[in-house]
């Protein structure tokens, strides 16, 4: 009798993970059904499955220049952002003055801001500056967005940092700066890993500042697939969302084999 | 405690400081000098104008509360702290404006600050790396430092598999192992548990000791200075209270501050009231005791005795013909300390009234009933308010 109710109870657990997990992924395994479809609308593979979509994907000319230009503006942005952010997260976290907070709120704000709003400022504030440029705008905006990330993540890391470490370089004979990057930099790699991972995914998937900051010379993938919805109903999107997320699965599978899930969350 | 004291002293004779002579016979100055460090941190005073000098091959430690200054003491000795005035003399030579990386210091950090991204060898190898070492050299150093604290073959380890002790073993390999002119210590034993602490303890003095290396050793532990030190430095606010061999600081502090730090002890508020020539005649709120001292009467002064040093009145040690000091008090508890047992007394006010007796003796004591205790005239301090 116990027995049955354990069991009942483990068929009942098993059951509610299985309908939470549908539940929350039920839109991405639609998108997966629609990219297999071989219906040229956009609508789930009713007469057959075909992998079309996906040849398609490799032959639109429309594609390749809005990706390249997402993957450069993701890279750079995030590499521009890791140097400034760690700067900034060191600075905050080694030093007490008045209005820290305020700055760490400032810093993190536009991770919590709506993105229009973001993008509407610095639509304005650009143009104020002189900046028509539109690459550089848009690397400017991107930098701003990815840098609550890396702050975010490495001051968590620093948190759990024991300056002494740096100290105890000190006495053995590394002077102050090299002391830092031999100590600090192999200790903070994880977040340093998952503060990037982070930051080119916030930066890859933008959609509203690029919406703003970008002009029709400089389009960035979202912005392109958009484009794309509006003069065509095939299932192309449905085939690049796919690869975007298996791009992204296989980003975080990576991370979390380096440095465990786990950190890459909890930062 | 007083078998500790008992076993430094045996140890000290050997140990005494040798003047070190060099080149030339000339005036040997100390082989570290500090000279009127001070250092101010914003409105703070964190270091006073101290002062200290240590010779070559000793075991020094600073002993004294949580923030009186005496890690900071060592961060100036070795570098990582910078100080607003005053020198740092090592071998003859001013280190004072020298970065800690050029010092050749070997530091053990409180919590030993051990690279966790590194194993256990490549922890001793640090160093030898950063002084740029033969390669072809380091294993084998590394190998003979690990040795020395009893961890040969624990090179591969990773830090987060050894216990605290070998943790703390490890601190030392790395720092002994790039050859300094000088060990500092903080506080090394704080994260360990107690029986293994007094097994480090040991251990510790007996390596340091076994390379002749100079240490300085901070803790707010007085047993642990007790044990470890040639001479212990009593820090309190930013100074020194009092610089002096283990049983000295012991039975004859220069302070009050250094004779309450070091060991619980009977100590009463009393009132000058005749002075002859060195021997004072004090009053306290339990009767007339006489000590030696220079005050004029009339002063407020602290009568300090050492618990050991009281016993019941009419016992062996109570012999006939010395100078001793007699009290009624009234016995209110008995507190067991293994071999040893003390006895409280009702204290009146900030006073504290506290014997030590041997175990053994413990049937002849009732609670709650008067005593008569006795000491020596020699042994009772007298400090100023």
């Amino acid at each position: 009798m116990k027995r049955n109710l354990t069991l009942l109870k483990a068929f009942a657990r098993g059951l509610w993970l299985t309908l939470a997990l549908l539940i929350v992924n039920a839109p991405l395994i639609i998108v997966l059904l629609v990219s297999l479809s071989s219906s040229p609308i956009f609508d789930l593979p009713r007469e057959g499955l075909s992998l079309r979509w996906y040849a398609k994907v490799f032959q639109l000319d429309s594609i390749a220049g809005p990706l390249l230009t997402s993957l450069q503006l993701a890279l750079s942005a995030t590499a521009v952002s890791l140097v400034l952010g760690t700067a900034c997260a060191l600075g905050l976290s080694r030093s007490r003055f008045p209005g820290r907070d305020l700055l760490v709120t400032g810093v993190l704000s536009p991770m919590m801001l709506p993105g229009v709003v973001i993008g509407i400022a610095l639509l304005f504030y650009l143009r104020a500056l002189g900046i028509t440029n539109s690459f550089l705008s848009l690397f400017i905006a991107h930098v701003v967005i990815t840098l609550p990330y890396i702050v975010r993540i490495t001051l968590a890391g620093l948190s759990l940092f024991d300056f002494a470490l740096v100290d105890a370089a000190r006495t053995l004979g590394y002077p102050p700066v090299k002391a830092v990057i031999k100590v600090l930099v192999p200790n903070l790699a994880p977040s340093f890993v998952s503060a990037a991972v982070f930051a080119f995914l916030a930066s890859f998937d933008n959609y509203a500042i690029a919406l703003f900051v970008g002009d029709i010379y400089t389009v960035t993938l979202p912005i392109q697939i958009i484009n794309y919805l509006s003069v065509s109903t095939d299932p192309v999107v449905a085939a690049i969302a796919v690869i975007l997320l298996f791009g992204t699965l296989v980003s975080l599978l990576i991370t979390e084999r380096l440095v465990g899930l786990q950190r890459l969350a909890g930062g | 405690m007083l078998d500790t004291v008992a076993k430094l002293q045996g140890v000290s004779s050997i140990m005494q400081p040798q003047p070190i002579d060099r080149a030339g016979g000339q005036t040997s100055e100390a082989f570290l000098k500090l000279e009127g460090i001070t250092r101010r941190i914003e409105q703070q005073t964190i270091l006073d104008d101290v002062s200290l000098s240590v010779e070559e091959g000793q075991f020094i430690s600073l002993l004294g509360p949580s923030g009186c200054g005496k890690t900071t003491l060592l961060r100036v000795a070795s570098g990582l702290a910078p100080c607003d005035s005053g020198t740092v003399r090592l071998a003859g030579m001013d280190i004072t404006g020298v970065p800690a990386h050029k010092r050749n210091m070997g530091v053990v950090f409180q919590n030993y600050a051990l690279f966790p991204h590194l194993s256990v060898a490549e922890n001793v190898a640090f160093g030898l790396k950063a002084q740029r070492r033969d390669r072809a050299a380091i294993p084998s150093i590394v190998a003979e430092c690990l040795a020395m604290v009893q961890l040969a073959g624990f090179g591969d380890r990773r830090i987060s598999s050894l216990s605290g002790g070998q943790q703390q073993r490890v601190a030392v390999a790395r720092a002994l192992a790039v050859r300094p002119k000088l060990v500092l210590l903080d506080e090394p034993f704080s994260a360990l548990d107690r029986q293994l602490r007094e097994v480090m303890q040991i251990e510790l003095r007996r390596l340091l000791r076994s390379v002749n290396m100079t240490v300085i050793f901070v803790t707010h532990d007085q047993d642990e200075a007790l044990v470890m030190s040639d001479r212990i430095a009593v820090m309190n606010r930013g100074r020194i209270e009092d610089y002096s061999d283990p049983a000295s600081i012991y039975s004859r502090p220069k302070s009050l501050f250094a004779f309450d730090f070091v060991g619980l002890s009977t100590r009463m508020a009393a009132r000058v009231v005749a002075a002859d020539g060195d021997m004072l005649t004090l009053d306290t709120k339990y009767g007339s005791v006489r000590a030696k001292g220079r005050f004029y009467p009339g002063t407020s002064v602290i009568v300090g005795v050492r618990p050991e040093s009281i016993g019941p009145a009419g016992d062996k040690s109570d012999a006939a013909g010395e100078d001793r000091n007699r009290l009624k008090l009234w016995l209110t508890d008995i507190v067991f300390q293994g071999s040893k047992r003390h006895l409280h007394f009702a204290a009146q006010e900030s006073d504290r009234l506290v014997a030590e007796v041997n175990s053994a003796a413990i049937n002849m004591f009732e609670p709650d009933s008067e005593l008569s205790v006795s000491w020596r005239v020699q042994d009772t301090l007298v400090f100023p308010t």
